[in-house]
């Protein structure tokens, strides 16, 4: 009973780890065959001569590349640090005070993401140009940032909620303002939830690409999605290319994802997503 | 400049960002462009030597292709636009009517017989104006110019056409080409008479045109139709019955096919040339007659040409930039270096250009092209025909069915505007709905002395102000403003309050059936099927993994648990287009497995079924990791206590887990499952990316809808927002729903 | 332990043997009192031994704060006081009028059942509740508008609350830093008071690695690096099982006298109470039932309420009606009789208190109260606690007995029992209010 229940897990398991790999496997081969996707059906594109013809067309065909991988570092970071910073507070403040508006403004938030963005696209656009912050990357990490927020905003205060008053109380009497016993002691016990939080707002900024197309326009302040999507776009086909290029943006997340292992599950569980 | 703007928080933006928030300003030229590769770089060669004769200094800006209209149409008017920009003349209409471009200086429109354009703007007397200005050999050709005509003024200067021509294979058809019939046909399997784009609009233009049928007439209403129409999907039809043509090729499978030589000749544009002629026998040919003695097969004609924005074209600089890119020498180095077409009849035989016969094939072909028509409903074109076009090539319609449905579907899109109605009314109810809410809020804040909260509130204040003042400015306000926008019609540029028709056109389907394709309804349906199935699929892999990788003896677990969160860890954009190459019937990596096994290859993107099938899975693959780090978190998170005082009680494991952990788990899920519904209901990148819409917007889902009338169908943005608020409308109802029923299942 | 006989005796021992190896630390205005150093203008500081002189820390190198002997002088000075503190959680009022003070020096215990406001009062001092009337004061100043940290309190929370990311040395030293006290000397204070615990070796630790015992020494030892005007406590021991508490309760006793603080301690746990008290405050429903030395508050309990709810085993209560037999004035109560004290009109109903203790079995020149029937036995070795009743509807009676009135006793015998008159006490069984013999 107890083995063959053990059988059937990892029957599971080994099945969703092959659907899991079996795409990026695919992607792999591809960014290391010659020729790209060639007319013939192929199960593994893995060619019989692996070359990086694809990642040197990648890098050398494009004057900008190392630029563009510069601005989507930069946007992320930028873009969640500023994200977390604006969420850290408002959050804490959600969670631990009682006062007028919270609700409504929780229910605003939660609301704002059920809002198809399509539809606000066009207003944003407007305003930003109004900021003269349309063509910068100010305006793309602002807009990005603020995307993040409500989620960031919900995944913390859960966060919050689950570290006992007592311990910042603690603080208070020996001698921290509340601002200090939020930097000093809140701030570290939350870690985890904050690391995944930073992730997830890393991600929907290294991730966007409808926004970034539409606000950018030099080819040197386009950030990777951009550029990959262009690959493969209406009027392109160069599936090796694209895939040596995907190679080069899941690799960064799937690292993060790598150290915020742990955190991922305590993170995920103290936050929001909780309710 | 960027920094004043922001008062609160811009010292620290700043500091972080001035140093690349550069913006293209000054007293310099700017030109726009959305060229790429050889060509982009044959013009910043043109630029370059004009900057350097001159000292002036010019801005090139290279704008996304997909982004390049809207852009436009946002800096212009803000003087934040170009001096001059690069785009084909079919988008002229728009540009027209929102006043985005000024005719050409008269300085500039050099080497014209005034007299010969009165009443002559049409191709027939084409001939005969190249002929009175035969020996001229100033100026450019007048095909080209006449498709940049608008009242009689010259709207921008012809820089390139683009037209599509026949490149054959000269190793494999040596002979004289007549007619399509003369390519001979396929050696064996795999190989094909001609490789084009069979299910593009743009390349069934050459038969729709061949068969005397139009996509708009003269008068800009719907030109195909009739016997015409038919006859020119049943030549397709035939055509792709004869096995002579590969089935749903791509541009580049349509060019990898006849570089691989297994197609002896391909319909393709000029864009082809640099790897084409990069191998011997290739000739370029005008596209020749379906069969011999038939009507000629014509291609439309495109003119990218070179126009002045609104409230450029006076300055000096600008008129010599534009002659510098525009005239002789730029053209010639635009020709030799980016394999660009130039309609300038001074470079009709010149030496350099001898040696690539195809750019005067080009040429040739774009002298009997049919110029796209430049009005603003052109762009509704492309949808319907599209859509009969693969509807008669599946087999689902008949021709005659099909041309009627593109009708139909061009009208749903171009339908009049609704009327404008009178705002007072809504303005009225506006007041009315905020003094009632005033009044109730006043009534509430003296039952509980809102003034002394308020003060209580005040250091919270303190914590939440710069988040929430950056969310109203960025998220509330386009919101609203979004919101707003549903009750208007029309374009930008001249917004029309309609009060509510929107919304009634929209739930009344327009007018149409209500379950019919395109239809609110039944969107709707496919949206909730859509979520229903995704959800479902994501919660039962995800907590069955989240379970086996939870069980205390798990092996391995660590590593499982690595590998099975890599799918989050991609970029969606990217799995999805992965998952969509993976897809693709020739070359996919599914259909290779179906293969394997002895299964025929599927058109996973011909069926509703099939395609749904293939986003569903995308998405199941996305997703399922999610949950299981949920469930797992959630199973870390039960009382042990509860469970060890279960099995003390004697309950076997399956009761453990039908009466123990599982009600204890489900209240724990319940909120990602929330949430997780409310993505799936909105995931656009993936129905847009894998699918796109296919077969004919059947599995498109309301955001994807909604994404199309804001911005491709003619940049209906109101009507796009109005689906927006019913969205959003549905989610809250729906989520609060799902949310009740969950705490009385729980409960 | 536990018994309410030896208290007074150790009581006494506490504030005047105690004084030879109680060393104290100097208060003076120079001294490295945090709160002086930060705020020399307090008004109502104390400002005892004004003549020792902060030479004092090198004449006593193996203890590196300045001590001095503690002045019986000291007693007398408010430290903290309450003032007729008011607080209700929305319409449902906790606190209905606090009084309260504490003394420069003094062990304070709130005492009470749960839920009858005692913390609330300990967040209240501390400023981590705020109350809707009445004044707080600490070391002299009006903190009542104070946030906690400008308070100069320490606190000792019941879960602990050690900071989890840093370890138990960041842990000691976090409320110095927060003060801004030199590196040096917050290394020397660490150094001290992990002496002083035993928790040398867990420096480097953090929380999550302690037992709980451990734990709990961090959090007082967190308090203690402090030089507070007051040390709170709010149920410390109450995670720690039973053997540990006892001998916790006797080191945080002698470790407040050792440094001369003002502790003020909250229980639930009345023998808590009696053994550490200096003054007891007993708590019922948000007010101050009964307040005084743990001695007094035994030996004349002031209503039922705190009769029952001071002592170990509890007073033995049972009702009845004063009447006059003879000349005598006698009160029958469930089986038993009792002499009436004097000015009580007969036929008043009268609750009679006869702490098991004060019981003992009828000498022969006695008069015995009544007879108990013995029905269940509690052993603990050196004495009996013997449960019984004087008629059979009447209140369960428990009698300590020891000797060889234990080894005798048997489950199901009867004895005659007695009790000194002194020993009596009588509450009116109406307002439930103490009745004095004039
Ligand atoms: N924050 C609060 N909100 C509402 N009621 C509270 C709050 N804190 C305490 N109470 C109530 O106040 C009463 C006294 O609480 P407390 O002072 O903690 O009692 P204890 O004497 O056991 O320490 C209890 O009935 C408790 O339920
Ligand atoms: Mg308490």
């Amino acid at each position: 009973m107890k083995h063959l229940e053990a059988i059937a897990a990892h029957a599971l398991a080994i099945a969703a780890t092959v659907f899991a790999l079996y795409p990026l496997f695919w992607v792999f081969g591809l960014a290391l065959s010659p020729t790209g996707l060639s007319s013939d059906a192929r199960m593994w594109p893995l060619s019989s001569s692996p070359s990086l013809a694809n990642a040197r067309a990648l890098v050398e065909g494009n004057p900008h590349f190392w630029t563009q991988l510069g601005n989507s570092l930069v946007i992320s970071f930028a873009t969640a640090t500023v994200a977390i910073v604006l969420a850290l507070p408002a959050s804490y403040a959600l969670a631990r005070f009682s006062f007028l508006g919270a609700k409504a403004g929780l229910r605003t938030m939660l609301w704002t993401q059920m809002f198809p963005g399509v539809a606000s696209a066009v207003p944003l656009y407007a305003i930003l140009q109004t900021l003269g912050l349309l063509d910068s990357r100010l305006g793309l990490v602002l807009v990005y940032a603020t995307t993040a927020i409500p989620f960031a905003v919900l995944q913390l205060k859960g966060a919050f909620e689950t570290i006992p008053v007592e311990l910042e109380e603690a603080a208070w009497v020996d001698g921290a303002s509340r601002l200090r016993a939020f930097i000093t002691v809140v701030l570290p016990a939350a870690r985890p939830a904050i690391a995944v939080t930073f992730l997830f707002a890393f991600m929907s900024a290294w991730n966007e690409f409808i926004l970034a197309a539409t606000l950018l326009s030099r080819e040197s302040a386009f950030t990777m999605p951009v550029v990959l999507q262009r690959l493969v776009g209406e009027h392109a086909a160069r599936w090796g290319v694209f895939a040596a290029g995907a190679l080069v943006v899941s690799i960064p997340v799937i690292a993060l994802f790598y150290v915020a292992q742990k955190s991922l599950v305590a993170g995920l569980t103290a936050g929001g997503v909780k309710g | 400049m960027t920094a004043s703007v922001w008062p609160g928080l811009s010292a620290l933006f700043f500091l972080i960002f001035s140093a690349f928030s550069a913006s293209a300003q000054g007293d310099e030229l700017t030109l726009w462009h959305a060229y790429r590769d050889a060509e982009a770089r044959a013009l910043e060669h043109v630029v370059h030597g004009f900057a350097a004769r001159t000292g002036h200094r010019v801005t090139v800006l290279a704008v996304p292709f997909d982004a390049y209209g809207s852009k436009l149409a946002a800096a212009i008017p803000n003087g934040n636009g170009p001096d001059l920009f690069i785009e084909a003349h079919e988008r002229l209409g728009t540009y027209l009517r929102d006043n985005l471009v000024e005719p050409v200086p008269t300085g500039l429109d050099e080497g014209l017989d005034e007299g010969l354009d009165e009443g002559l703007d049409a191709p027939a007397h084409d001939g005969l104006r190249d002929a009175k200005n035969g020996g001229n050999t100033q100026g450019f050709d007048s095909s080209a110019r006449r498709a940049l005509l608008k009242d009689h003024a010259l709207f921008g200067l012809p820089l390139a056409v683009k037209s599509l021509a026949l490149f054959v294979d000269r190793a494999q058809v040596p002979g004289p080409i007549a007619s399509l019939d003369d390519l001979p046909p396929p050696r064996q399997a795999g190989t094909y008479s001609l490789a084009y784009e069979n299910e593009s609009s743009y390349a069934f233009a050459i038969f729709v045109h061949g068969a005397g049928s139009s996509f708009l007439r003269d008068d800009g209403t719907f030109g195909f139709k009739g016997a015409e129409a038919v006859e020119a999907l049943r030549s397709v039809q035939v055509l792709a019955a004869s096995g002579r043509v590969p089935s749903e090729a791509s541009a580049a499978l349509v060019s990898q096919l006849f570089s691989e030589g297994r197609a002896a000749a391909m319909i393709s544009g000029p864009w082809a040339l640099g790897e084409a002629l990069a191998r011997p026998n290739v000739e370029v040919l005008p596209i020749p007659p379906l069969h011999r003695g038939g009507a000629a097969l014509r291609p439309f004609l495109t003119v990218e040409a070179l126009f002045f924005a609104k409230g450029k074209s006076g300055r000096g600089p600008v008129q010599d930039l534009a002659r510098a890119i525009a005239f002789d020498d730029g053209a010639m180095l635009r020709s030799l270096e980016g394999h660009q077409v130039v309609p300038r009849r001074a470079l009709d035989g010149r030496a350099e250009l001898a040696n690539i016969p195809a750019l005067a094939a080009f040429r040739l072909a774009a002298k009997t092209a049919v110029p796209m028509p430049s009005t603003v409903t052109m762009r509704a074109t492309w949808e319907p025909m599209g859509g009969a076009l693969k509807a008669v090539l599946r087999g689902d319609l008949t021709p005659e069915s099909a041309a009627a449905m593109a009708e139909r579907r061009f009208l749903d899109v171009t339908r009049p505007l609704p009327l404008p109605t009178s705002p007072t009314p809504w303005t009225l109810a506006l007041g009315a709905l905020s003094l009632l809410g005033a009044a109730i809020f006043y009534r509430r804040s003296r039952e509980q002395d809102w003034g002394a909260a308020f003060k209580r509130s005040l250091p919270a204040y303190a914590w939440v102000t710069h988040a929430a003042l950056l969310l109203l400015l960025l998220v509330g306000v386009p919101l609203i403003v979004g919101a707003a926008t549903s009750l208007y019609a029309g374009s930008r540029s001249e917004p029309r309050f309609v009060g509510a028709a929107n919304y009634v056109s929209i739930l009344t389907a327009r007018g149409g059936e209500l379950l019919g394709l395109g239809s609110f309804w039944r969107t709707l349906v496919v949206t909730l099927l859509w979520t229903a199935a995704n959800v479902a699929l994501h919660v039962t892999i995800g907590v069955s993994l989240g379970l086996a990788l939870s069980r205390p003896l798990m092996r391995l677990k660590t590593f499982y648990r690595v590998l099975l969160v890599l799918p989050w860890a991609v970029p969606s954009y990217v799995s999805a287009l992965a998952w969509k190459g993976m897809f693709h019937r020739q070359f996919g990596a599914i259909n290779a497995l179906l293969m394997h096994f002895g299964v025929e290859p599927i058109s996973w993107f011909a069926r509703f079924s099939t395609a749904f099938a293939a986003n569903v899975a995308t998405n199941v693959w996305l997703g399922f990791p999610f949950f299981m780090v949920v469930t797992i978190g959630a199973i870390t998170g039960l009382p042990q206590e509860v469970l060890e005082a279960a099995s003390i009680d004697g309950a076997t494991r399956w009761q453990r887990f039908r009466y123990v952990t599982f009600p204890l788990l489900v209240p724990a899920l319940l909120p990602s499952v929330l949430l997780g519904t409310v993505w799936t209901f909105n995931q656009f990148n993936v129905v847009c990316l894998v699918s796109g819409g296919e077969p004919d917007g059947s599995t498109d889902i309301l955001v994807s809808e909604a994404y199309h009338w804001a911005f491709t169908r003619d940049a209906q943005v109101g009507y796009g927002a109005a689906y927006a608020v019913l969205i959003f409308l549905l989610l809250v109802l729906g989520t609060r729903a799902l949310d009740a029923i969950g705490k009385k299942a729980t409960s | 332990m536990g018994s309410a006989r030896v208290f007074p005796a150790w009581h006494t021992n506490v504030t005047h043997t105690c004084v030879t190896p109680c060393v104290r630390r100097v208060l003076g205005q120079s001294g490295p009192f945090p709160g002086e150093a930060f705020r020399p203008a307090r008004p109502h500081a104390p400002m005892l031994h004004a003549s020792s002189s902060p030479v004092a820390v090198a004449s006593a190198p193996a203890l590196q704060t300045p001590l001095s002997v503690r002045s019986s002088a000291a007693v007398g000075v408010e430290r903290c006081a309450m003032q007729n503190v008011k607080k209700s959680f929305g319409t449902t009022a906790i606190l209905k009028g606090i009084d309260f003070d504490v003394r420069e020096g003094e062990f304070a215990v709130l005492v009470g059942p749960s839920g009858c406001g005692k913390s609330t009062t300990l967040r209240a001092i501390a400023g981590l509740e705020s109350i809707d009337d009445g004044s707080v004061r600490i070391g002299g100043r009006d903190v009542t508008l104070l946030p906690p940290q400008e308070r100069d309190i320490a606190m000792v929370f019941q879960s602990y609350a050690l900071y989890p990311h840093l370890t138990v040395r960041g842990n000691l030293a976090f409320g110095l830093r927060m003060r801004k006290t030199p590196e040096r000397e917050i290394a020397a204070r660490v150094q001290e008071v992990s002496q002083m615990l035993g928790l040398d070796p867990y420096l480097e630790r953090k929380p999550k690695a302690l037992s709980g015992g451990q734990r709990q020494r961090v959090a007082m030892g967190r308090a203690l690096t402090r030089r507070a005007q007051a040390y709170l406590y709010d149920e410390p021991l109450s995670n720690l099982d039973a053997a540990l508490r006892s001998s916790v309760r006797l080191e945080i006793r002698k470790l407040h006298d050792r440094i001369g603080a003002t502790s003020i301690y909250v229980t639930h746990d009345q023998v808590e109470a009696m053994t550490l008290a200096d003054r007891l405050w007993v708590f019922n429903a948000g007010r101050v039932e009964q307040s005084g030395p743990p001695s007094e508050v035994y030996d004349h309990p002031r209503s039922l309420f705190v009769a029952r709810f001071v002592g170990s085993p509890a007073m033995n209560l049972v009702t009845g009606r004063v009447r006059r037999i003879g000349n005598e004035s006698r009160i029958e109560a469930e089986g038993l009789s009792v002499p009436a004290p004097s000015g009580l009109p007969e036929g008043q109903e009268v609750v009679v208190g006869l702490r098991p203790h004060d019981l003992h079995p009828c000498g022969a020149s006695e008069r015995a109260l009544g007879t108990l029937h013995f029905d269940a036995f509690e052993r603990l070795g050196g004495e009996l606690l013997a449960h019984g009743w004087a008629r059979a509807s009447g209140a369960n009676m428990v009698i300590r007995l020891e000797g060889d009135a234990m080894r005798k006793a048997v489950v199901g015998d009867a004895m005659e029992v007695a009790i000194d008159p002194e020993r009596l006490h009588f509450f009116d069984a109406a307002s439930g209010l103490r009745l004095e013999s004039k």
